[in-house]
């Protein structure tokens, strides 16, 4: 766990860890001579020679004192030393997200990382405040003590050290089966959480099949599954708790025994012993506590773990030097081949299979084909949503893996399906697209998007908010501040995935109308769903299982009448037809 | 950051038995009220290792002659029996507790998931989620450390002490005295050194961490979007700041009471107290008070004191957060439910009635006004209008996500809100525009509402909804997980929502179009699977293609939140109104590139 802290802290913690560690161990040290000079104390006042007493006892004073004042110093030390950590822990998971890849950002995975980093602060904080200073005292300062119970009488005093690995080991063991129980328990918890989250959120889902209150099965078994591991982990983690107590205890009461023994016989002087057992109570009683501090140590350690993780993930590589941003803009998939790799089961064949294609510049190219084909893997590898694992995607000859990530982002506009609003001013999300852009400009390009009447429609107009992802919006108005955002932007590469169209007629629209605005002043590479777009394009590029199946206009391939014009066609049937069946109504136009 | 002890104790027990703690802790507070016991008799046993050591130390400072051993023998074997009482005890009392927060988690969980089962619909929408995870994910925990750990540690940690002290006493007053002298200086000290209102402290703290907390998890969503805007970095810079800036104010709020604690608790430490008590000790020795061995022994207990004393400190941390964490639980389950009947209703047909219905999400702004429809059975209606005219939450309401403000729904002559919901929903289908898949394999997904479906039976709805060849193909087939096994497309989603319910095979369906439009690859095998499912049913769909309106019985066109036409399709052309508008435009648009 330290190390965690350290690996999320950088070098600068590492010096001041260990100026921290220095400073406590003295402290340790001291209060252990300090508790060592009790013994003489008693001895001379067992032999009424008060003046010694308070002689030794003077010097008890000044070694408590001495180490009084530096644990104050030691304890605040402690503290800025976790605020540190925490500061850079931020720092560090701040940069790193600016480092991943987009596609690594699903909603899962943001939630579930996020709430590691809020537990990691709130773990670190109270790390600080409550368990490292005790931690190390009541380590320090029993073994001080023991090494000079052995100056006293070294028959004790080397009973207490032969007792401290005994006492470390069974700590040891206690916490490692106690460990193994509580992520098992963890575990089983973060099951029956995902379980009551799920069923929290698709509420609407599981009610309207009739499913009330906990007879959702999945969650009755994660709560029944907990509650036996639960169970099963108890008797460890109590187990390994007492067993870490008692082997304290017992080494007290062995030392104690030990030491009348000695006297009985006439070994040693019963006086000393009796002084010397008050001093080896000062050696049970913290590695008694210290077996608390360790569960709570434990708990640290995993929340504190799991942000080490996060801190260590790998980023996509940016290149070392950059090539300078292109002056072309077309767009070359050469040889691609991708798939989602692992955590995905095994439906993840290679996505894009060999697949080469290229979009002149200035010219647009439709994507058509069935669903599963490929067409948006391929937009999001333009993005760098992810990097290809054969293959290259180059931008105007350059490949995108050369190319900053700023730079690139900067020459695409993205409209899809994610939308990447957030919890801003409808205004503020548009103009995200290009901050410099003038009010014109923006209520223009959102005039163009039909994004204007939304803002009619919301009650702070242009300043409302749109709610986390937007949710104040509908799917179709989402869509169209995008559209708004690509306009404003003005990118010389779109990249457009015309699915969401038929959301309602506005939004429908307002995607042709925009495309072929568009269509003319960038290079365009849309997934097309709708004739419109597809008649417009300057050539088509139908995919299938990975690769272009066939490449060409929209009248040479219908006239081809290979498997584009059959997918057409059948797709065209199905779009008229709406009407119920038996019935046809003939009112098609 | 901690709680002064032994003034507050009082107060402390009258905020357990009464509030939300309690309600939260109820089922586990006979076990609980047993393990507390038993840590008492537990510490009380105390006294029998101090009396023999002090018997111990008497016999072997005083009897020159040693050959009595039995008695020290004897000492010596209390002494040893004393200490494994006193951790027998305190291993039963953890164990018990072990075990009773075992079962509350179970209760805990349970409990939860009734209230969430019970709540409207209405309730889960932006800062629900948000809520749940904290309550889930955090508070149930600290509630599990309170009941383990804390409860038991903090009785030890008050009596043990206790014990201690009245020993001393016991042996000499003035020892007694010399012990609680530094006890007094800590208290003094902390106060004085620490501000006024720990609690109010506390509450800012928490306010502090909440806000970084709400800032981590921003950063974390919107990163993403900067990201793709190339401008990541600028939110950072906004992070960082944001971090510098709790750091500032939490240290300022912390510092000076971990100050306070830091110099207060020196005086707590071993050697501060074996200086104490040594210093009176000598003096009383030196006055023939009192004799060595008893100076001995009482400095011996008095050294063990602080150790169980700082127990508490860090046990009222988890003490305070118990109690935060059982109010937002308990906040949670005292949110209104929607009132719910349990007997079953006699319904008459699947016809639906809306009479006089008036709604909206806040009080003073109504999304729907004075609707008054009839969808007589097995018919289909289309809703159409233009975005905000209320179509979702007429749909909403019709399968009872939230109540009416006035007026009344009917399903087969009974108002909705008499029918128990099981029921309801075993009438009424709903297809709603985002599907969520529950993370089960597809076949249970199909069988949701049918539990006790065979596998025949959810293949045919499959093969139906025209999804059977999609899931057939996949390694694990119906029994892919999904989410896991099986990355289905918007398309896919709904299709298996669409099996689900013509295996669910209810009379009445409410459905919003646009969800069959989300996959356009597979818009016609879409709406042919709506097609069947619409079959025979009661039908109310939010029609987002016009095309869809041309079919249905009649057509219901809703603006501004109130129905303004109503008809057929070739009634609605005739009119000439806001309807006809629509269809125009959208023939321009669809058919007239075409041509």
């Amino acid at each position: 766990m330290i190390s965690a802290l350290i690996a999320i802290g950088g070098t600068a913690t590492r010096r001041e860890f260990r100026g921290f560690l220095a400073l406590a161990t003295l402290v340790g040290v001291l209060q252990g001579l300090a508790l060592a000079t009790t013994v003489p104390v008693l001895l001379s006042l067992h032999h009424d020679d008060t003046g010694a007493a308070w002689g030794w006892l003077a010097v008890l004073g000044l070694v408590a004192a001495a180490g009084g004042t530096l644990l104050t110093r030691v304890t605040m030390r402690g503290f800025h030393l976790a605020m540190n950590v925490i500061v850079a822990m931020h720092r560090r998971l701040g940069q790193r997200l600016v480092e991943l890849p987009i596609g690594w950002f699903t909603p899962a995975t943001t939630g579930r990382t996020s709430h590691v980093a809020v537990r990691g602060t709130m773990f670190v904080a109270q790390t600080a405040m409550d368990i490292l200073v005790p931690l190390t005292l009541h380590v320090v300062t029993p073994l001080t003590v023991a090494v000079t119970t052995c100056f006293y009488d070294w028959r004790m005093g080397l009973a207490l050290l032969a007792a401290a690995p005994v006492i470390w080991l069974s700590a040891t063991l206690a916490g490692r089966r106690n460990g193994a129980a509580e992520r098992r328990i963890h575990d089983a918890a973060s099951a029956t959480n995902s379980r009551l989250l799920e069923f929290a959120d698709k509420q609407l889902t599981l009610r309207s099949a009739g499913i009330e209150g906990t007879a959702y099965a999945p969650l009755d078994d994660a709560i029944d599954e907990q509650r036996r591991a639960g169970r099963r982990a108890l008797w460890s983690s109590v187990l390994g708790l007492v067993l870490q107590g008692f082997v304290v205890q017992a080494a007290f009461g062995a030392a104690v025994t030990l030491g009348v023994y000695l006297a009985v016989r006439g070994t040693a002087d019963p006086v000393h012993v009796v002084a010397l057992i008050g001093l080896c109570a000062q050696f049970s009683g913290p590695l008694k506590i210290l077996a608390e501090l360790g569960t709570a140590l434990r708990r640290s350690a995993v929340e504190v773990g799991a942000v080490r993780d996060l801190v260590e993930l790998e980023g996509l590589p940016e290149p070392a030097t950059p090539s300078p941003p292109p002056s072309r803009h077309d767009l070359v998939f050469d040889n691609v081949t991708f798939g989602y790799g692992e955590g995905l089961g095994k439906d993840s064949e290679p996505v894009l299979n060999g697949l080469s294609l290229t979009v002149p510049h200035h010219s647009m190219v439709a994507l058509v084909g069935p669903s599963g084909s490929g067409k948006t893997t391929l937009t999001r590898l333009i993005a760098r949503f992810w990097d290809v694992q054969e293959g290259a995607v180059t931008l105007g000859g350059t490949d995108v893996r050369e190319l900053a990530t700023d730079d690139l982002m900067a020459q695409l506009s993205l409209v899809f399906q994610d939308v990447y609003l957030f919890d801003d001013t409808l205004e503020a999300n548009i103009r995200l697209g290009n901050p410099g852009a003038t009010d014109e400009q923006v209520r223009r390009a959102a005039e163009f998007a039909a994004v204007t009447e939304i803002a009619e429609r919301l009650p702070d107009g242009w300043q409302s908010t749109v709610g986390e992802g937007g949710r104040a919006l509908s799917g179709g108005e989402r869509q169209r501040v995008s559209i708004a955002r690509a306009l404003v932007k003005n990118a010389p590469v779109v990249l457009f995935d015309e699915a969401t169209a038929a959301l309602d007629p506005t939004t429908e629209a307002v995607v042709t109308e925009s495309i072929r605005l568009l269509a003319g002043r960038a290079t365009v590479l849309v997934i097309a769903h709708s004739l419109a777009t597809v008649a417009q394009a300057d050539s088509i590029a139908f995919l299938d299982g990975g690769v272009v199946v066939e490449h060409g206009t929209h009248d040479d391939l219908i006239a081809r009448n290979g498997r584009y014009a059959q997918f057409w066609r059948s797709r065209e049937s199905g779009h008229h037809r709406l009407d119920k069946a038996g019935a046809s109504k003939g009112e098609q136009p | 950051m901690t709680d002064d002890q032994d003034t507050r104790q009082p107060r402390r027990v009258e905020r357990i038995t009464s509030g939300p703690l309690f309600r939260v802790l109820r089922p586990v507070l006979a076990p609980t009220a047993v393990a507390v016991t038993v840590q008492a008799v537990g510490s009380l046993c105390s006294v029998i290792p101090f009396s023999a050591l002090l018997a111990l130390a008497d016999r072997l400072t005083q009897h020159q002659d040693l050959t009595q051993h039995q008695d020290v023998g004897g000492a010596l074997i209390w002494f040893v029996a004393g200490l494994g009482i006193q951790s027998a005890c305190g291993f039963l009392a953890l164990l018990i507790t072990h075990f009773a927060d075992v079962g509350l988690q179970a209760t805990l969980r349970r409990t939860l998931s009734t209230k969430l089962g019970r709540l409207p619909l209405g309730w889960f929408g932006e800062h629900s989620s948000g809520r749940v995870r904290q309550i889930v994910q955090n508070d149930v925990d600290s509630l599990h450390q309170l009941v383990a750990h804390t409860l038991v540690e903090s009785v030890a940690g008050v009596l043990t002490p206790a014990v201690g002290l009245v020993f001393c006493f016991a042996v000499d007053w003035r020892l007694g005295l010399a012990v609680i002298a530094p006890m007094a200086v800590y208290f003094t000290v902390f106060s004085a050194l620490s501000r006024t209102g720990n609690r109010e402290i506390m509450a800012r703290v928490s306010d502090e961490l909440a806000a970084v907390s709400a800032a981590i998890t921003d950063y974390f969503r919107g990163v993403v979007v900067l990201k793709v805007f190339g401008r990541a970095g600028e939110k950072y810079g906004r992070f960082t700041a944001v971090s510098e800036r709790f750091r500032a104010e939490f240290t300022g709020l912390v510092r000076p009471a971990m100050r306070a604690q830091a110099v207060a608790s020196v005086f707590l430490t071993a050697s501060v107290m074996a200086c104490s008590v040594f210093a009176v000790g000598v003096w009383s020795v030196q006055q023939h008070w009192t004799r060595a061995a008893s100076v001995l022994v009482v400095s011996t207990v008095a050294m063990m004191l602080p150790a169980a004393i700082l127990t508490i400190a860090t046990s009222a941390q988890a003490r305070a957060e118990a109690v935060e964490a059982a109010g937002r639980i308990v906040r949670l389950l005292d949110e209104p439910e929607l009132p719910v009947t349990d007997r079953e209703a006699e319904l008459g047909d699947a016809a639906v009635e809306m009479r006089d219905v008036s709604f909206g999400y806040r009080q003073d702004r109504p999304v729907l006004r004075d609707i008054t429809l009839t969808f007589p059975a097995r018919t289909t209606t289309a809703l159409v209008g233009p975005s905000g005219a209320g179509k979702s939450t007429l749909t909403a309401l019709l399968a009872r996500f939230h109540d009416v403000d006035q007026g009344q729904i009917r399903l087969g002559g009974v108002d909705v809100r008499d029918i128990p919901p099981g029921q309801l929903y075993r009438t009424v289908g709903v297809l709603l525009q985002e599907p969520q898949l529950p993370a089960v394999s597809v076949a249970e997904n199909i069988a949701l509402g049918r539990p006790d479906a065979t596998r025949a039976e959810i293949e045919r709805a499959a093969r139906e909804a025209l999804i059977h060849d999609r899931i057939a193909a996949l390694p694990k087939g119906y029994d892919s997980v999904v989410g896991t096994d099986a990355r289905l497309s918007g398309g896919e989603a709904q299709r298996i929502a669409i099996a689900r319910l013509l295996l669910a095979d209810t009379p009445v369906l409410v459905l919003d179009e646009a969800t069959s439009a989300i996959d356009p690859d597979a818009a016609a095998l879409l709406h042919g699977a709506i097609r069947r499912l619409a079959e025979g049913r009661t039908v109310i769909m939010i029609a987002h293609r016009l095309g869809s309106t041309t079919g249905a019985d009649n057509t219901v066109v809703l603006e501004d939140g109130r129905v303004v036409e109503q008809g057929t399709h070739t009634q609605l052309l005739e009119h000439g109104g806001v309807y006809a508008r629509m269809w125009n435009d959208w023939n321009d648009d669809v058919c007239g590139v075409a041509r």
